[in-house]
């Protein structure tokens, strides 16, 4: 909450992608490693403690979509590769990147997508959905009023096409449904706790060894 | 709400003795069936339809427990002023005029909502069409009498609709077509006041109504809508207009920008127990399949009996869309069915009756197959498909309802053939408690929605009560 409250103060309209998570984190929804850095020394030593390997992403509440301005580096595996990324990041002509996020690379082997949004009429809802670069395109997501019960989450996890995408898949085991739903309820809960936050994205929510983690988030604040 | 729907006595402000005006459709209206006393109220007359006229809401002699109004907006609130000084609390604002015609009919309407409130009033409508009650030939409502000429099938489904002229055309529809009853029609206009949130509670606490379908344009409080609908013991069909894209434009994540478009509430409204129609006709159907074979198993392995194979693949392949199982029969069925084919003709589901017309004749065939399929504890549901107008009537339903509900297993029937016949083959189902359908895709549709709400019952359950 104190990251809310912080983030109002600056009169930030939302939080980055780490304060997001950090966020997310307080009400249990488990979270990517990573570390905010401010240079090319800190990445390197953090990108050690994270582990290789690791992503590098500009850091800043005015980055919401960081794919279409080029400010994510994946995949990079040396102590190298992460300077030479840091100078790609810092050096983009498009945007003024003063902060790095160094974050440990979850390849995972399916992408879903968890959000919150209010709506005039039925308040606060929790959205669920197949989702990665996709998610807009296959529009396959549903809605529940939050608060959610356990029957509701797993209700949910039921209600998209894609639904065999839980299952156990190409040698994968099944996504962890009771963790999931744990995230689908906390999602419900923050939106009944915080007036102040008025929509959220985690997207992708990767499943890597069959549980949940937020790779990617965004918190949009009143 | 229970006195707008059983008032004892009902003023009609706005009465009239001139043919084909509102106040004198609504004079008639409630002298054709209701019971209790009617007071016309209009200056300029001493009696209407023989009945005495006073020339206001006070100077009515008895008691009042619902005013009905039908006069111009502008003079609206001194008649709910009037209502006020006399101690009715229950008033039915069918004029037009009001918020949706724009800034000075809003105007208006505060007004009304404002006199109301001080005066303890609850307000239905303005903009509305009343409220119909078939069973009880109770017809508050201005619209022509003309609607109920060919007579009144009651049934225990009941409607909201927002609109009023929509109302009044479902129900002459509905009636002129007579093969499927409805019990309450409410419209519900503008909702100043009462909105579909108080009157669907009233309906799912009213014995007489056993499914609920709704026609809503907006929601006036959606939050409490979906809890009632979470708790609600009856099914509610739902037919949405005006589907708005709330705030899609402006949202700043994936999440509210997937919201628009409806497609938000549809799912969360599903989510919650509600079943969605795409059209009013629909709409009914689903309400009233819900309302007669509402505790078909979400499993609802199928047994199809026709005479045409063509129409047997048709509704298998409809039924495979949808999500049900074609029912795989037991040895001793299929041991049954066998005696009825040739020998060169294998028993299976779908159930092409066809071939053994030659050992027993269509009807004596139907019965038999009926008889053996509705035993067997692998089917919970059996899909009729019925030709009508060239094998003589149908068999008896009644006994085919009894025998069905006897083995806990649904009916749906799909009958074609010959237009007057095939009316009055759904009509007799109707009677029965038989769900009939004219389309194939649309009974398909129906019996899918049926297992489909024995899931959402588990969530009531779960829910508690409200």
């Amino acid at each position: 909450m104190k990251i809310i409250e912080e983030a109002l103060k600056k009169g930030d309209k939302t939080l980055s992608e780490n304060e997001s998570k950090l966020f997310l984190a307080e009400y249990g929804i488990p979270i990517t490693k990573e570390i905010v850095v401010s240079n090319m020394d800190e990445a390197v030593k953090a990108s050690g403690e994270i582990g290789y390997p690791v992503v590098l992403k500009a850091s800043g509440s005015s980055f919401a979509h960081k794919t279409e301005l080029n400010l994510i580096e994946l995949d990079l595996r040396t102590d190298r590769e992460v300077r030479e990324a840091f100078k790609r990041l810092t050096g983009n002509p498009d945007a003024a990147v003063n902060k790095v996020l160094v974050q440990q690379m979850v390849k995972g082997d399916r992408e879903l997508v968890v959000g919150l949004t209010r709506d005039p009429q039925f308040g606060p809802c929790v959205m669920f959905g197949l989702g990665g670069i996709f998610t807009e395109i296959m529009e396959d997501v549903t809605f529940r009023v939050a608060p959610l019960s356990r029957w509701d989450a797993n209700d949910m996890m039921e209600d998209i096409r894609a639904k065999k995408i839980l299952g156990a898949f190409r040698g994968k085991p099944a996504v962890d449904r009771d963790m999931l739903a744990d995230i689908l309820i906390a999602v419900g809960k923050i939106g009944l706790d915080c007036d102040a936050v008025k929509e959220i994205d985690i997207n992708p929510l990767k499943i890597l060894d069959g549980k949940p983690i937020a790779v990617d988030a965004l918190v949009v604040l009143v | 709400m229970k006195r707008f729907f059983k008032p004892h006595s009902v003023a009609i402000i706005g009465a009239s003795d001139r043919d084909g005006s509102l106040g004198s459709h609504l004079t008639r209206n409630l002298l054709f069936g209701y019971a209790g006393a009617i007071y016309p109220v209009n200056p300029n007359y001493s009696e209407i339809q023989g009945l005495p006229c006073y020339p206001s809401a006070e100077s009515i002699p008895g008691p009042v427990d619902l005013a009905i109004i039908i006069i111009p907006a502008p003079f609206v609130p001194d008649a709910l002023e009037a209502c006020g000084r006399k101690n009715i609390y229950r008033v039915i604002i069918q004029s037009a005029g009001f918020s949706e015609v724009g800034q000075e009919g809003r105007v208006l309407q505060e007004r009304c909502t404002a006199i109301a409130r001080s005066a303890d009033i609850r307000i239905w409508g303005p903009n509305c069409m009343g409220i119909v009650d078939i069973p009880r030939k109770q017809f508050f409502t201005f619209m022509n009498p003309v609607v109920y000429r060919d007579g009144l099938i009651p049934g225990r489904i009941s409607l909201i609709v927002q609109s009023g002229m929509l109302s009044a055309g479902f129900l002459a529809d509905l009636m002129s077509e007579r093969h499927i009853g409805v019990g309450k029609a409410c419209s519900i206009g503008n909702k100043s006041d009462v909105d579909e949130c108080d009157v669907l509670e009233y309906l799912l606490e009213d014995s007489e109504t056993e499914a609920i379908g709704l026609y809503l344009e907006s929601f006036s409080r959606g939050r409490r809508f979906v809890e009632i609908v979470e708790r609600s013991e009856k099914p509610v069909v739902l037919l949405r207009g005006g589907k708005s894209e709330t705030g899609a434009k402006a949202a700043l994540s994936h999440t509210s920008s997937l919201a628009g478009n409806a497609r938000l509430q549809e799912k969360l409204l599903e989510g919650a127990g509600v079943t969605i129609a795409r059209d009013f006709q629909q709409m009914i159907e689903l309400t009233r399949a819900l309302a007669m074979i509402p505790g078909t198993p979400s499993r609802c392995r199928t047994a199809i009996i026709t005479f045409s194979g063509g129409a047997g693949i048709l509704s298998c392949d409809l039924l495979e869309e949808q999500g049900l199982r074609i029912a795989e029969f037991s040895a001793e069925t299929m041991e049954s069915l066998k005696q009825i084919f040739p020998a060169w003709m294998p028993a299976s589901n779908p159930v092409d009756l066809f071939p053994a017309f030659g050992t027993r004749g269509p009807l004596e065939a139907y019965r038999y197959a009926f008889d053996a399929i509705v035993r067997d504890p692998a089917v919970d549901a059996i899909f009729l498909h019925y030709i009508v107008g060239f094998y003589g009537h149908f068999i008896d339903m009644r006994e085919m309802k009894e025998a069905a509900d006897r083995e806990g297993k649904s009916l749906i029937l799909w009958g074609i053939g010959l237009s007057e016949e095939t009316r009055a083959l759904r009509r007799e189902a109707e009677k029965n408690g038989i769900p009939a359908h004219g389309e194939v895709a649309r009974a398909v549709e129906c019996l899918a929605a049926a297992s489909r709400y024995e899931k959402r019952k588990q969530k009531t359950l779960k829910a508690g009560p409200l």
